[in-house]
């Protein structure tokens, strides 16, 4: 029978387990705490280091944890930090991208170069992906965080409102606000 | 009330004329109210109420399904909402598999080696010092000793039957197939002597350790060792000849071609830089240090004085010139060992790293490749954005042409996925893209650059296949001058060369693919 979660946190204090019950814990959550940041960001590398940061801050906090704090909403408290961290870097980076500079026209080499399986590539699958990415980024960041929580995450309003720090009715406002808009956006996909 | 005696007013909300402009303000409110007329005052009544009704019913089964846990209800209910749970869970699956503990361990590892060091008293941190110090010493006395003996019990396979017909290339592409007839496992032993250490399993490990990463290109012996190894012996005398003409067709002011030869901007830039890198790629020794001095020099004015590095205008190259640029700069710093130049390259990396940050990776696989190598050099890369573009390389390329495959292949083996099963979906891929010659028969050194790098890292059979295939339709593209005993690759062959200088450069680099880099281990 797997340890709870608790129990592990409560191993990682002892200097003797803290790797192994570090390392089961990064078993037990990174495949979702990677989906997690992956829906957001859509860039597998990024996620994955995002979820790094959490595990890394998790073990250095693992004295400051208390054990009337559920451990998986502790770590999606850290997890939501994190992500918002990284978007304020982003946005801070992005005054000096050069991306802008490019224009609509700036070609580059590769964009010059015949991708001979490119339209074999984009499968319908991948099609349906790009949809829902852009589906969800254009979720206001309040709903957007909301939703993944909820429909990727599984958590029931409460855990929510406990990881982002919000009153429970927004919550609800927020989930109602993104669902709707989700599924007017993938309207064909979901009624088909 | 007060507006009521205001002309103006009184002229729009009562068509009152009697103000100055009266008629045309009259109109006016005249004009604003029909428009505000609704004109089915009782549907839209009707309609808002039922919107509100089925709001309510919407907003009572979207709690239901996401809060009360009763799904299968409410998708019989409403099947739009189990699709939308379905499909939006589908898109959020990362598409490869994912295994952070070795990240999170070195990571912790090395952080918890850093703290204790700034806690300590000063005379203990010198003892430390001291100890690191003598520490390295030992290593590098003993590193010297073994090489020395090295080569004494390797038995290396007989001279290949490659014969260099300079009239008839296409003989140079007898493959000997020495990794058969040669020990894998005792070069591994053989590379773990030299380092003194196991052979790294991603290239992070080698980050306090820069000279370990070239030192197949510093090492002669390794580096002919390694040559018989993968194959590449057999194009040696090619690759040669070509360093030779590259040296010649160097101008006094360090430059590879003269001014306004290969093109204006990002183009001369691009050649420039991937001449340089084929001289690094063959080591700072004294065949290649004083052209290489020369041409970091030229480089150098390519950088302006905030360390940006400035490219002409608009033109396709520029991004993928950037990243050459700074790889042979960062190269060169790691190579020459010049402290002052170590410092501006460190400088410019991080100066030019932002740029690239939200760069489509492609072939920005330059870019990545330098910041790496400043990485494990030593020098001080801003984390952010070094993890953007780490991210940028492995997941932001959309295209599946061979130049994109092999830079997400190899990204893997440099960060210690060897294992994953994307890596071998992609060298698998990468297997039926094998390098061949276009209708025009031009190469395409270009896009092969970096599977060519990543098979030296898949090894075996896979990387035999593609390097016999590489030097098939590769070596046929050179041109020999026998009295000087120089070769090179007329641009008219290579996909994308408009210049000379860049076609053989860009070929060079495939053909010095296999002592590039230090090999990564193979299993854990």
């Amino acid at each position: 029978m797997s340890e709870s979660d608790a129990r592990l946190m409560e191993r990682m204090r002892d200097d003797d387990g803290a790797d192994e019950a570090l390392a089961e814990l990064v078993h037990r959550y990174q495949d979702e705490l990677v989906g997690y940041f992956y829906h957001h960001c859509w860039q597998q590398m990024a996620a994955e280091e995002l979820a790094q940061t959490v595990f890394i801050k998790m073990y250095q906090a693992r004295q400051r944890w208390q054990q009337t704090a559920k451990v998986r909403t502790y770590m999606y408290r850290i997890a939501h930090n994190a992500w918002i961290d990284y978007v304020r870097k982003e946005a801070r980076n992005k005054q000096v991208s050069l991306d802008a500079e490019r224009g609509a026209n700036g070609l580059r080499l590769v964009d010059t170069m015949e991708s001979k399986d490119s339209e074999a590539s984009e499968s319908s699958e991948l099609n349906i992906r790009a949809r829902i990415e852009e589906a969800v980024e254009q979720l206001p960041e309040g709903q957007q965080a909301v939703f993944v929580l909820a429909n990727n995450q599984n958590m029931r309003y409460q855990e929510i409102s406990e990881v982002l720090g919000i009153p429970e009715g927004t919550v609800k406002s927020r989930m109602h606000n993104a669902v709707r808009h989700l599924r007017h956006a993938l309207k064909d996909l979901v009624e088909q | 009330m007060t507006a009521n005696l205001d002309p103006l007013w009184k002229a729009v909300v009562e068509g009152d004329t009697a103000c100055p402009d009266g008629e045309a303000l009259a109109k006016l409110g005249s004009l604003l109210r029909e428009q505000s007329q609704c004109k089915a005052s009782d549907d839209f009544a009707v309609r808002v109420l039922a919107a509100a009704q089925s709001s309510g019913d919407e907003s009572d089964l979207i709690d239901a399904y996401y809060d009360d846990g009763d799904m299968a209800t409410v998708a019989a209910a409403d099947p739009a909402l189990g699709k939308l749970r379905k499909i939006a869970r589908q898109g959020a699956q990362p598409p490869e598999p994912v295994d952070l503990l070795p990240e999170v361990l070195d990571n912790l590892h090395r952080q918890s080696s850093r703290h204790p060091l700034g806690d300590m008293d000063k005379v203990t941190r010198l003892r430390v010092w001291a100890t690191v110090i003598a520490g390295h010493a030992a290593a590098i006395i003993t590193i010297v000793i073994l090489q020395a003996q090295l080569f004494k019990d390797v038995e290396l396979p007989e001279a290949s039957d490659y014969v260099v017909d300079r009239k008839d290339p296409s003989l140079y592409v007898t493959i000997s197939s020495v990794e058969e007839t040669n020990n894998p496992e005792q070069l591994t032993q053989k590379m773990s002597e030299a380092l003194d250490d196991e052979l790294p399993l991603r290239w992070s490990q080698l980050r306090d350790r820069p000279e370990a990463l070239f030192l197949l290109r510093q090492n002669d012996d390794l580096k002919n060792l390694f040559r018989k190894f993968y194959g590449t012996d057999t194009c040696q005398a090619t690759v040669q000849a070509s360093l030779s003409w590259l040296r010649y067709q160097q101008q006094e002011n360090g430059a590879f071609h003269k001014e306004g030869e290969a093109g204006a901007g990002s183009r001369a830039l691009a050649t420039h830089s991937l001449a340089l890198l084929a001289l690094l790629a063959d080591g700072y020794n004294d065949y290649t240090a004083t052209s290489i001095e020369k041409a970091v020099k030229h480089l150098r004015q390519w950088v302006d004085a905030d360390g940006k590095i400035v490219v002409g205008s608009e033109d396709v190259l520029r991004d993928v010139a950037h990243g050459m640029a700074v790889l042979a700069l960062v190269e060169s710093a790691v190579l020459l060992e010049n402290e002052t130049l170590f410092a501006e390259v460190e400088r410019i990396v991080n100066v030019n790293l932002p740029a690239q940050r939200h760069a489509i990776a492609g072939l920005d696989g330059y870019f990545l490749l330098a910041v790496e190598t400043a990485e494990v050099s030593g020098m001080n890369i801003h984390a952010d954005d070094l993890a953007s573009i780490r991210g940028r390389a492995r997941t932001g390329i959309k295209h599946k042409d061979a130049g994109n495959l092999g830079l997400m292949a190899l990204t893997r083996y440099l960060y210690g996925h060897r294992d994953s099963s994307a890596l071998k979906k992609q060298i698998e891929s990468l297997s039926g893209l094998l390098p061949r010659l276009d209708d025009k028969h031009r190469s395409d050194p270009l896009s092969w650059f970096f599977p060519s790098l990543a098979f030296r890292e898949a090894g075996g059979k896979d990387w035999r296949q593609w390097n016999t295939a590489l030097q098939r339709s590769l070596l046929p593209c050179f041109r020999y001058d026998n009295v000087e005993n120089v070769a090179w690759v007329k641009h008219q062959q290579v996909q994308y060369a408009d210049n000379d200088v860049f076609a053989t450069s860009l070929v060079l680099l495939n053909l010095q693919a296999a002592h590039r880099y230090i090999p990564l281990a193979r299993s854990h």
